[in-house]
């Protein structure tokens, strides 16, 4: 049985607060679809907001997991119906970490895209109109890992501070 | 309803209407640039100063939307969030956009720009 199906993670959200360090982490678990995780970003960034001083890493922050998870509802559950997502964010030492998982396809070569930056010296009806989303990512986050174990996506990464 | 369109002078103004164009109304955001500029020939002005945050699918649609213009018109955007502009500014994608910090300086380059069109 897989994590997602667990019904201990499917409580949304959980915190925990680490009164010794300055440790903070939230839990969720929610439905693979785009207005879920839209209000589910919305949750993050509320949660969070306490913890994150800079207005540009929340932004940054905002852009990443929006990127993450709208690749795991189009891509990795494009085939699949009610797939579900967990996801934790930590703040650790002023360093944010997220963790995903979900039961979707694997990533194509069981690689993360790196794509190039998004070519705007062409004719406009060439101008990308997607490719972006994997760009940011990277140009946002570090220690990025991902692995496929039996039938789960696990994806981490930390935002550059 | 995601876009109100009015007209300023020559101008169309596109006021969106929603706090986010992201992957959940990027399909419903193209849609509705695409009918309200459908007859229209003179410069387009979409604000967005509605719009907390953008993300890649909501850049998609915005690219889209330019691409509706004929050529030689640039989809021209005001008062975006600081959030919006660090996803343009990211991709590098502002350069195709004619970006003005905020609607009243939008309509005063518009206002330069249709006396030189009719000194011409």
């Amino acid at each position: 049985m897989s994590a997602l199906r667990d019904p201990e993670i499917m409580v949304s959200p959980s915190l925990q607060e680490d009164r010794k360090a300055t440790r903070f982490v939230v839990e969720y678990a929610f439905a693979a679809t785009p207005f879920a995780v839209r209000g589910h970003i919305t949750q993050v960034l509320d949660d969070l907001s306490d913890h994150i001083a800079v207005p540009e890493t929340k932004y940054a922050l905002e852009i990443v997991l929006a990127e993450v998870l709208n690749n795991i509802v189009e891509h990795g559950y494009a085939e699949i119906d009610k797939g579900r997502i967990y996801l934790k964010a930590c703040i650790d030492d002023g360093i944010l970490s997220i963790t995903l998982r979900d039961n979707g396809s694997p990533m194509p070569g069981l690689l993360p895209p790196d794509p190039p930056p998004p070519s705007i010296d062409v004719a406009r009806e060439d101008l990308p109109e997607g490719r972006f989303g994997w760009f940011m990512i990277r140009e946002l986050c570090t220690d990025l890992e991902y692995v496929r174990t039996e039938d789960t996506n696990h994806l981490s990464l930390k935002l550059i501070s | 309803m995601i876009l109100q369109k009015r007209y300023e002078d020559q101008l169309v103004v596109l006021t969106a209407t929603c706090e986010r164009f992201d992957a959940a109304n990027a399909v419903q955001l193209k849609d509705a640039f695409s009918d309200a500029i459908a007859a229209e020939k003179g410069r387009v002005l979409m604000d967005i100063g509605s719009v907390s945050f953008m993300d890649s699918s909501g850049l998609g649609a915005m690219v889209a939307s330019m691409k509706l213009l004929d050529r030689g018109r640039k989809l021209e955007l005001c008062s975006l969030s600081p959030a919006v502009q660090k996803v343009f500014t990211l991709t590098r994608m502002y350069s195709i956009f004619s970006i003005h910090p905020d609607l009243e300086t939008a309509l005063s380059q518009s206002a330069t720009i249709s006396d030189n069109v009719s000194v011409a």
